[in-house]
């Protein structure tokens, strides 16, 4: 089992380095010039030559790649993540401030697509092509298909309209202000929640009824247990398992979807800030963010691979 | 003696896109209390869907139990709810699977899937039912019982974990255990030693014995009566000594003879029974063996014969003895 960990571990970082290049280099290709976001068109076209190297330098994007990427994963390591072209702030100011609601969206979001998918994989899986088995698959089917901002933006005029819903737009922390903090926080991750759920329950619902055939089920009603307990002791634990794996694999989609879902909410969480970055083109804040993301994504896959790990005792006695 | 179980009319279908199969067609036999009755055949024969068909085990859909009554203890198990054919499964009637390999959960101790069925049944709590499962470990002969209780069963070579489903199946002291093709996944040198411990722990507790087999040198040492199976029939009952003196069913003599003798003094020639099983889903019109019987007479390919008593305890479905 330690041996697991030390590789997972590994691997863990040399694709975090990896993730950091392809990153460094993309942000280098992509078209757009910084000082016409500082600077607007006509300050660009105003610019002298001599002025343009200045500003370079002072930014440090005339140095070659490789000194720029060292000093930036300098900045990495230090924690300090470098600092935004227009704001004051340094990109760790950014995430701690912001950090805590999208990290908060992400987390409620999981809870939610458990909460969600898994009971309606288990109506599924016990009245199998029942009408309630028929009208869970419709709804999954229907919560893949849809992306998350349509659902965002149908959630903000249903709620606008019957309840006169208006969040809170500053960043509100939840243990200053809990109940402002939630009307921030929960309608993207229900947005965000739904689209995972839709997968869950159709994960659990395949894994379930794969197990519910294995023969240690058929032992386990040959005992005279309950449904229940066929289900819930001897099936759900091991149909699990590829669950756990797909809902950190969706921690990509919560992290992707965090973009567009807290600008249809106007959620001041770290994906809004990457949207006001990538539109200003100010590289280092979308350098930063992007990494961070991916870091996270990768940290989280690794956890959950050993929890998988840890919770099968053929690896775990290993 | 009054019979344990009675199986009256059993019909078990199975739908599938090709049709329907008739798996088990009207079998009917009894097994008293304490007796070890042999189920042979090939594999399709039918006797592992009888088996669980007596449990309702059946996987339902595509199966379904169409015809028949299973009286157990006077009590006819096809028409209990659920709660009533619970309170049979594993406490009144243990059930051994073929595959010791699946048919464990690998996600759970070894304790607690032998202590389960106590809990379940006698209410008993955990710690009680524990060590009672320890105990049961002890008796099935599972070297460190105490220690294996924690264990999982990857931990388990095939052997032993045929042993824990034994222990498994008989923790409520049952009166009948059916236990299907118990060692086929087993070597053939555990085969013996998991078979004595199944025998012997029925004597212990008092429970009957439905063993189910395709290897008739297992019936001969274990078995008292002996059915054998044929297309989703019975075509042939008899005290097992009897059946090996005096084989009636042609296919059942034809079993006999494929089977090496060590015991004969005269070197035999083995003699196989032609042809494949039948296509249970085009059964022909007559007896389900007529196209692989070297005794057929034109009558067999029309009608179809039934199981008629021929002598005390000895039924056969053959017109040669109608």
């Amino acid at each position: 089992m330690y041996a697991y960990i030390a590789r997972r571990i590994v691997f863990g970082l040399l694709t975090v380095i990896g993730v950091s290049i392809v990153i460094f280099v993309v942000m280098r290709v992509l078209p757009g010039d910084p000082l016409l976001a500082v600077l607007g068109p006509e300050g660009l076209q105003k610019l002298s030559d001599a002025d343009r190297a200045k500003y370079m330098a002072d930014l440090g994007l005339s140095d070659p790649l490789i000194v720029q990427y060292l000093r930036w994963m300098r900045d990495v390591a230090s924690g300090t993540f470098g600092t935004s072209f227009f704001r004051s702030e340094s990109v760790a100011d950014m995430i701690v401030r912001r950090g805590p609601l999208t990290a908060e969206i992400a987390l409620f979001s999981v809870v939610l697509s458990w909460i969600v998918g898994i009971p309606v994989a288990l109506i599924s899986v016990l009245r199998p092509n029942s009408f309630g088995d028929t009208i869970a698959r419709f709804l999954s089917i229907l919560f893949l298909a849809v992306p998350g901002f349509w659902v965002g933006m149908l959630i903000i005029l249903a709620m606008l309209f019957w309840f006169g819903y208006r969040p809170p737009l500053t960043n509100i922390p939840f243990w200053e202000d809990p109940w402002s903090n939630l009307q921030i926080v929960l309608p993207p991750a229900i947005v965000l929640g739904l689209g995972q759920a839709a997968y869950i329950a159709r994960m659990a619902r395949s894994s379930l009824l794969e197990v519910i055939r294995e023969d240690y089920v058929r032992t386990a009603r040959a005992k005279g247990l309950s449904g229940r307990l066929v289900v819930g002791l001897h099936a759900l634990p091991n149909a699990m398992l590829p669950v756990i794996t797909l809902s950190g694999i969706l921690m990509g989609f919560v992290l992707a979807g965090s973009v567009p879902v807290e600008r249809a909410f106007a959620t001041p969480g770290l994906g809004y800030a990457m949207f006001i970055a990538v539109n200003e083109r100010d590289i280092f804040v979308v350098q930063n963010l992007v990494f961070l993301y991916a870091s996270v994504f990768v940290v989280l896959n690794i956890l959950i691979d050993l929890t998988t790990a840890w919770l099968d005792p053929r690896i775990r006695l290993q | 003696m009054p019979a344990l179980l009675e199986v009256r009319g059993l019909t078990t279908r199975f739908r599938s896109s090709g049709g329907t199969v008739t798996a088990v067609d009207d079998v009917s036999f009894d097994v008293a209390q304490g007796e070890t009755l042999a189920i042979v055949g090939e594999s399709g024969s039918g006797k592992s869907v009888t088996a669980l068909s007596i449990l309702r085990l059946i996987p339902t859909p595509p199966g379904r139990i169409e015809a028949g009554q299973v009286l157990f203890e006077g009590q006819d198990l096809l028409t209990l709810d659920d709660a009533g054919i619970r309170a049979i499964r594993g406490s009144r009637i243990g059930m051994i699977f073929q595959e010791p390999m699946s048919s464990l959960n690998p996600a759970l101790t070894i304790g607690l899937q032998v202590a389960e069925p106590i809990v379940e049944h006698r209410g008993a709590t955990w710690r009680d039912a524990l060590t009672r499962a320890r105990g049961l470990l002890d008796r099935v002969r599972i070297p460190d019982a105490a220690q294996r209780l924690a264990a999982y069963p990857h931990q388990f070579s095939g052997g032993m974990r045929q042993r824990v489903m034994i222990a498994m199946a008989q923790a409520c002291e049952p009166t009948l255990t059916i236990a299907d093709e118990p060692t086929t996944a087993l070597d053939v040198t555990v085969q013996a030693q998991i078979l004595d411990l199944l025998k012997t722990r029925s004597e212990e507790t008092g429970s009957a014995l439905v063993l189910i087999t395709h290897d008739l040198g297992v019936v001969a040492r274990y078995a008292s009566r002996v059915a054998v199976m044929y297309a989703g029939r019975i075509v042939e009952i008899a005290p097992a000594r009897r059946l090996y003196r005096t084989p009636q069913h042609p296919y059942t003599r034809g079993l006999m003879q494929s089977v090496p003798r060590l015991d004969s003094d005269t070197a035999e020639r083995l003699v196989p029974i032609e042809g494949q099983p039948p296509d249970l889903g085009r059964l022909p019109q007559g007896c389900a063996f007529a196209p692989r019987c070297r005794v057929v007479m034109p009558r067999c390919r029309t009608e179809r014969p039934v199981l008629a008593q021929i002598a005390d305890n000895h039924a056969a479905a053959c017109f040669h003895h109608a």
